[in-house]
């Protein structure tokens, strides 16, 4: 099981009424879930909730069968760095680090990742990002790529050492329809190949039908079935 | 981890290069003034207490040591009194004494001071690491109508070999006595040391007396104007203002100077140079203070300039500093992130201030020995060196906190994304 929920629920400092409520959420390894949900429904915070950024106030999330809400901290951010691959919508490299530099990156961050490849780390970030269609730009700087080319690399960074959950919050949204398809295909070919579950999150639903899943967020908008402490 | 952290530091602070460097090169002026500042002080001080050298002694009428070494070796304020030619004979007599050098004050030349004195002086007189005062031109004075000048006074007035001046009686630029008829020729300039010296003229103690015999023989009504060249070699003077002493052993010192202080027949002081020098720069030195102080708040002003562009560009970073969390970064190593650029700043800074010192050193040492005849020790960093660099590493680890308490604080605030 690569991902469950069980009794969630969150809420800011502040809100009357728990932003995130969800009785229970499973996600099989390997599968490739599409999560629709408008602006304001809380995706970011549901993000943070995964990423181990942010703790629930109430019910259990397990990543790869880990107890997220047992971590501490540190220890929430070390399994962040070992297991999850993120794709944010743009703007998603360093720059002041080349391409290669950029796609390296996680694995400074984690030895686990390191371990898990099975070649140099430069051949690896030059394989992924060949399969994405990448070839000759691992010098370049990222400033000096379309943003397309930039949310590919954004794409290797997070297929780097295989970890065995891909996050990806509106990758797309900056693309034009034929470069989202094409992104999405490479995407997938780098996922199935390292047997990765993907959570796509993405307001438009126009994409969906190519995902093992859909979800909406009203997911996490439902009633917890019963209050423990009532 | 920790170097990945500081990995990023320096491909962060490359990327911003112009901000960097300027940030650095405010703290490297700020470092290089406050070392240079320190050896300036040194020098300065070096140069000071070794006004004068190699005299064991400097006696003169009983007064306070601190005027007799002002009025003795930097001709400044007057004797208040003489010491009698008898006394003079009487210590250069004395059995432990293997010199002295009679000085004789109170006469100008065009507001510097004139100094009777004899050969002994050029023979004795040291200042500096035992440098005796060199003549660039000419030699000493032999007959008692010569004037051996320092070198700011020959630069001054562009005073050749061979001219004629005019000595006056008292101290002030304009003078009454002027003695158009007693006038002196220039037989030796000397080169720049770096002391009184330099303001100086040096004429034979006896050709002095002479200006004076002069005097009153002009103010006595009707001698006239005769010629007094041929009796000036014959003039014994009757008194000095002081004169300096050196001992055949040193280790004699405090007995010397013990029987001097005691001498019955004339109420005299003698005193250690070093040691009145020492006194007397803690006296004047406060100038020393305020200009190390001034160049300290220099150096905080160099680091609150990195703190403010730190602090600035950190809004601008958000997005950089989220992405890194996402990869697996806790609020802690995002600290150490900030922390580690003005570390890093600190250390640029230092290292380029101290490469700048090193620089002027090399520019200016020559030049700061022959303009003021100071000489700025040129040595590799000591020990102030070391904790002055410290400092300023501490100061902007200590600066570099708050950038990283906020790159720690905006980081649990806004998780793994920002919203813009």
């Amino acid at each position: 099981m690569s991902l469950r929920i069980e009794d969630l629920s969150f809420s800011w400092p502040g809100q009357p009424e728990p932003l995130l409520k969800c009785p229970e959420l499973h996600v099989k390894s390997g599968e490739k879930v599409f999560l629709q949900g408008a602006s304001g429904s809380g995706k970011t915070t549901l993000l943070g909730l995964l990423g181990g950024v942010l703790l629930p106030q109430r019910g259990q999330i397990f990543v790869l069968d880990t107890p997220l809400h047992k971590l501490s901290a540190p220890e929430r951010d070390r399994f962040r760095a070992d297991h999850i691959g993120f794709i944010f919508q743009m703007f998603n490299l360093l720059p002041y680090l080349s391409v290669m530099g950029n796609v390296l990156l996680p694995l400074r961050f984690s030895r686990e990742k390191q371990k898990r490849l099975q070649r140099e780390a430069e051949e690896e970030a030059q394989r992924l990002l060949s399969s994405l269609g990448l070839d000759s730009v691992s010098d370049r700087q990222v400033q000096d790529l379309s943003v397309g080319q930039q949310q590919r690399v954004a794409a290797a960074r997070a297929l780097i050492g295989a970890p065995e959950l891909i996050i990806a919050d509106e990758p797309t949204s900056a693309l034009d329809a034929d470069s989202r398809e094409a992104f999405l295909e490479l995407l997938f070919t780098e996922i199935s190949r390292s047997r990765s579950t993907l959570i796509y999150v993405s307001h438009d639903p126009g994409i969906a039908s190519v995902f093992d899943r859909n979800l909406s967020m009203h997911t996490f908008h439902s009633d917890l079935q019963k209050d423990p402490s009532s | 981890m920790k170097y990945s952290v500081i990995g990023l530091s320096l491909a962060s602070m490359n990327n911003r290069r112009l901000c960097t460097f300027l940030c650095m090169f405010s703290i490297a002026m700020s470092v290089a003034l406050l070392i240079g500042v320190q050896r300036i002080r040194e020098g300065a001080r070096e140069s000071f207490n070794n006004t004068v050298s190699g005299t064991d002694l400097i006696v003169g009428a009983r007064t306070g040591p601190v005027q007799l070494l002002l009025y003795s070796v930097f001709h400044m304020g007057n004797p208040p009194n003489n010491l009698s030619w008898h006394s003079y004979q009487t210590f250069s007599q004395h059995p432990e004494v293997a010199w002295t050098v009679p000085l004789s004050l109170g006469d100008s030349h065009r507001g510097f001071r004139v100094v009777g004195t004899d050969e002994q002086f050029f023979r004795y007189f040291r200042y500096g690491q035992e440098k005796q005062p060199e003549f660039c031109n000419g030699q000493r004075f032999i007959s008692a109508d010569d004037v051996v000048i320092g070198s700011d006074v020959a630069k001054k007035f562009s005073y050749q070999l061979g001219m004629k001046i005019i000595l006056s009686h008292g101290i002030s630029d304009v003078s009454f006595h002027d003695h158009d008829d007693t006038p002196f020729r220039v037989s030796g300039i000397l080169c720049k040391t770096g002391t009184p010296v330099d303001r100086s003229l040096f004429v034979n103690l006896a050709g002095l007396d002479a200006i004076h015999h002069d005097m009153d023989h002009s103010h006595g009504a009707s001698s006239g104007h005769h010629h007094h060249h041929h009796d000036k070699e014959d003039i014994q003077p009757s008194s000095v203002s002081a004169m300096l002493i050196g001992l055949r052993s040193r280790t004699t010192v405090f007995h010397v100077q013990r029987e001097i202080n005691h001498y019955t027949q004339e109420a005299l002081t003698a005193l250690m140079p070093a040691m009145t020098l020492s006194e007397l720069w803690d006296i004047i030195g406060i100038a020393e203070v305020a200009m190390f102080i001034v160049s300290l708040f220099v150096v905080f002003a160099g680091i609150l300039g990195m703190l403010s562009s730190l602090l600035t560009t950190l809004n601008e970073r958000r997005r950089e500093l989220a992405i890194i969390r996402s990869l697996g970064a806790s609020p802690a190593d995002l600290f150490l992130l900030l922390l580690s650029e003005s570390l890093l700043l600190g250390l640029g800074g230092c290292l380029m201030g101290m490469l700048l010192v090193y620089v002027a050193l090399w520019i200016f040492h020559p030049l700061a020995e022959s303009w003021w005849g100071l000489s700025i020790p040129v040595h590799l960093p000591n020990m102030t060196d070391a904790l002055i660099l410290g400092g300023v590493l501490l100061l902007s680890t200590i600066a570099g906190c708050l950038p990283g308490l906020k790159a720690y604080r905006q980081s649990l605030s806004d998780g793994l994304t920002i919203r813009i």
